[in-house]
């Protein structure tokens, strides 16, 4: 288990080069430049050229993206263009308000999709059953620009229960949090209740039934797990589109998370702080890969005795 | 995950409650610095403005008017010799002539190379002469130097650090956290505000921010809601002020295309834009058609007659043109505002037969493609701008990017002897002519279209009474502004 798990991180090291060497290349092709949009319009008095040497921006991209990876391994990931700040700051600054959205987020999708996909899974055709599948429709339908603004509508203006916008305590979370996992739930609904469905349908969940064990002891102790393997990949995925796909929610809500800081890295086209938020979230989406694997490992033996 | 948030929750200090009386003003964007030689963004300089003051400030009239300096004279061309009045920095020492001087030496320092040193190239020496007096002499004569003295004066020993926070403005500097400015009532101000405090707050999407200011959570903003959601606003019982403002709005043309380089086929653009619907329909009235880039009331606005919608006309220019089948692209920003008004704009230049491909472009893509000429057409917006050697900057043949702002390339004889004449030293009356003059040549060769002026557009909570929208969109008005019932909100 440790072995594979030390495999799985060494092979994370290439993954993330690949995702760096993508970005910055994608980045410096794109027009816009760092110089101008610090200086705003005018400075017609500045020497743009001198500036661009004084930050090491004359110098061709790969070298720029060679010295910011020399700085990593050093464990320096160098500083922000546009504030002068240094990047580790900045993402140690944002990265606690993202880890605590998605952790959030991950609780509210779990809280509405396990009894729905459970309920869905054991009385198929049941109100149950039917309600999953509309919010799955409904999910689809309401894109997070449009569910964030309703929720205030409904919880932050006509009841005046919650914030509407930024992080100030543990009330300020749960809009985001809803808007972010409302939209997970219906799939992981989804998916629990096809996952169940086969599982209930296993030789061993049948001969538990036959050896005359409680539903519920059949339920969570014969069924369950052997659904959780595929479910738990799913929520694996979508653990690691939640730091990349709150950049929607964390505008609206005001969040300041790495999402944000990313977006406004790239409008100033701030090289470095744009390649950390990069690296900050690739290393997270590979620590959830790296996580899921683990716990599906935990999960099914089978896994195990391969690995 | 519960161990996740329960630590974070801990780590929740910032953005506490708001202390009764403070005013929460909602901005769309964080500050890029908090000190106002390097501050360069609205949100950064809407903040200092009222923690700062300069030896002028602008007048209604764009004109430089006493602000620290109360007088000032100049014996020679190159020489301004300032007169301070008593004021007091925040940290309770008075503006002195040295630290003037000093402010203005900081400039000459690499961090500080930014568009706050516009207008003062020229300065070769500035010298304290006693405790009230301080003496500029220019390398040459300049028409714009005076209005770059609007430029924040710091104390001396305060000058001389890299991140100065310390001004002579009604409002000093206090907590800042991520995504909240505060600024405290300064006790040193010639006039204390009457409320304690402001505390900015940033608030990136739109409708969030209209939501907020229903619930009440931000109390007031300027310029930074869609006009669709005005009625809805004020319907929750919002006071929606407007005025006129100087924001000038305008389509950029590269004549250096050769589809473009004709002024008949520049002006059939010109008369194809139905402007006023624009203004009515898309922006709900908050904006004046505009003739040129100074509105009126400018000292220096022109009174030339602008472009009137007229396709028919359009067509006909196209046609003595000889410019059929004509395909141009309009790269504009993809803020929604400026997206459907450029989808708009590709409509009606459609119907007199100028096919427009219309490109949304992120900000730094846009301003990046505009400054190195990659564009036939482009929306943008010139604001803060107070001084018709603009004209220069935008027209003039040398002022290509990176120098200038001529992005399109255009380049006049006449308009390079006439925006070179009215920079040099010659009476305001005089300069008003020669500016009259390029105005003029600018509606008959377009090397841009005019096309309005925004008004300043301020949503405020209706107890919070004496604000003053300013042409400039600034938020000075802040300083006067006071309760007219107790404040007795709960906000979390």
């Amino acid at each position: 288990m440790l072995r594979y798990a030390a495999l799985r991180l060494l092979l994370a090291v290439p993954t993330l080069a690949g995702v760096l060497l993508l970005v910055s290349a994608l980045l410096h092709l794109v027009p816009g430049d760092p110089i101008d949009a610090m200086l705003g319009e005018g400075a017609s008095g500045v020497d743009r050229e001198q500036l661009r040497r004084a930050m090491g921006l004359d110098r061709p991209p790969w070298l720029q993206l060679a010295d910011f990876a020399t700085g990593v391994v050093h464990g320096d990931l160098g500083r922000s263009i546009a504030g002068g700040e240094p990047v580790a700051t900045l993402l140690a600054q944002r990265y606690p308000a993202t880890l605590q959205l998605a952790a959030a987020a991950l609780l509210v999708a779990l809280l509405i999709a396990l009894p729905l996909g459970a309920a869905a899974a054991l009385r198929p055709g049941s109100i149950a059953d039917r309600l999953s599948l509309a919010l799955a429709a409904l999910e689809t339908a309401l894109p997070t620009f449009c569910l964030g603004p309703l929720l205030i509508l409904a919880f932050a203006v006509e009841l005046p229960w919650l914030p509407v916008s930024g992080r100030s305590g543990l009330a300020s979370v749960v809009l985001p949090a809803l808007t972010l996992g409302f939209g997970m739930s219906a799939v992981l609904a989804r998916q629990l209740r096809v996952a169940l469905a086969d599982a209930l349908r296993l030789d061993c969940v049948r001969t538990a039934r036959a050896k005359g064990a409680s539903p519920w002891r059949t339920f969570l102790v014969h069924a369950l797990p052997n659904a959780a393997t595929a479910t738990t990949t799913v929520l694996g995925l979508q653990l690691g589109g939640l730091l990349a796909g709150a950049v929607v929610t964390e505008t609206i809500f005001a969040w300041p998370g790495v999402g944000r800081l990313l977006v406004q890295a790239i409008g100033a086209r701030d090289y470095p702080l744009v390649q950390g938020c990069v690296l900050a979230v690739a290393c997270t989406y590979v620590a959830a890969n790296l996580l899921t694997d683990l716990a599906q490992a935990a999960l099914d033996p089978r896994l195990r005795e391969r690995a | 995950m519960l161990a996740a948030l329960a630590a974070s929750a801990a780590g929740c200090a910032h953005g506490p409650a708001v202390v009764p009386g403070w005013v929460v003003v909602g901005l769309d964007a964080p500050p890029n610095s908090l000190d106002p030689r390097t501050a360069t963004d609205a949100s950064a300089v809407a903040i200092l403005d009222l923690v700062h003051r300069g030896l002028v400030r602008t007048s209604a009239d764009g004109a430089p008017a006493p602000d620290l300096a109360e007088a000032w004279e100049t014996p020679d061309p190159v020489t301004y010799r300032f007169r301070l009045r008593p004021a007091r920095f925040q940290d309770g020492s008075p503006v002195a002539a040295r630290d003037v001087a000093a402010t203005y030496a900081s400039l000459a320092r690499p961090a500080f190379q930014t568009a706050r040193r516009d207008g003062l190239e020229l300065v070769a020496e500035v010298v304290a002469e006693d405790e009230h007096v301080v003496r500029f002499t220019l390398r040459e004569p300049s028409a714009t130097f005076l209005g770059a003295t609007r430029l924040a004066i710091l104390p001396a020993g305060c000058a001389a650090e890299t991140d100065c926070r310390v001004g002579a403005g009604p409002f000093r500097l206090g907590r800042v956290a991520l995504d909240t400015v505060e600024l405290e009532a300064a006790r040193t101000a010639e006039v204390v505000p009457a409320i304690p405090g402001i505390r900015f707050t940033i608030s990136p999407d739109s409708v969030a921010r209209a939501l907020g200011l229903a619930r009440g959570s931000i109390d007031l903003v300027q310029n930074a809601v869609e006009p669709d959601l005005l009625p809805w606003l004020e319907d929750a019982g919002l006071e929606v002020l407007s005025t006129p403002g100087s924001t000038f709005h305008y389509l950029g043309i590269n004549v250096r295309r050769p589809e473009l380089s004709d002024p008949r086929v520049r002006r059939a653009i010109a008369h194809a834009i139905d402007r006023a619907a624009i203004v009515r329909w898309v922006l709900a009235g908050h904006a004046r058609l505009a003739n040129g880039l100074f509105p009126p009331g400018h000292w220096s606005h022109a009174d030339v007659p602008d472009h009137e919608y007229d396709p028919e006309l359009a067509r006909r220019l196209l046609a003595e043109a000889g410019a059929h089948d004509v395909h141009v692209s309009l790269k504009t920003s993809t803020v929604e505002l400026r997206r459907r008004i450029g989808e708009v704009i590709g409509a009606m230049l459609g119907d007199v037969g100028i096919s427009t491909d219309v490109r949304p472009l992120e900000w730094a893509s846009l301003y990046g493609d505009v400054r190195r000429g990659a564009f036939d057409l482009f929306a943008l917006a010139w604001f803060g701008v107070e001084d018709p050697d603009q004209y220069y900057a935008m027209l003039h043949s040398s002022m290509t990017p990176p120098r200038g702002s001529n992005r399109g390339g255009f380049a006049d004889r006449e308009i390079d002897a006439l925006t070179v004449e009215a920079r040099g030293p010659v009476p305001r009356e005089q300069r008003r002519h020669l500016y009259a003059r390029v105005a003029g040549i600018v509606q008959r060769d377009v090397p841009f279209v005019p096309l309005w002026w925004a008004d300043n557009v301020v949503v405020k909570n209706r107890r919070l009474a004496g604000f003053v929208p300013s042409p400039a969109g600034d938020l000075r008005s802040l300083a006067d502004v006071r309760w007219t019932a107790p404040d007795e909100r709960e906000r979390s």
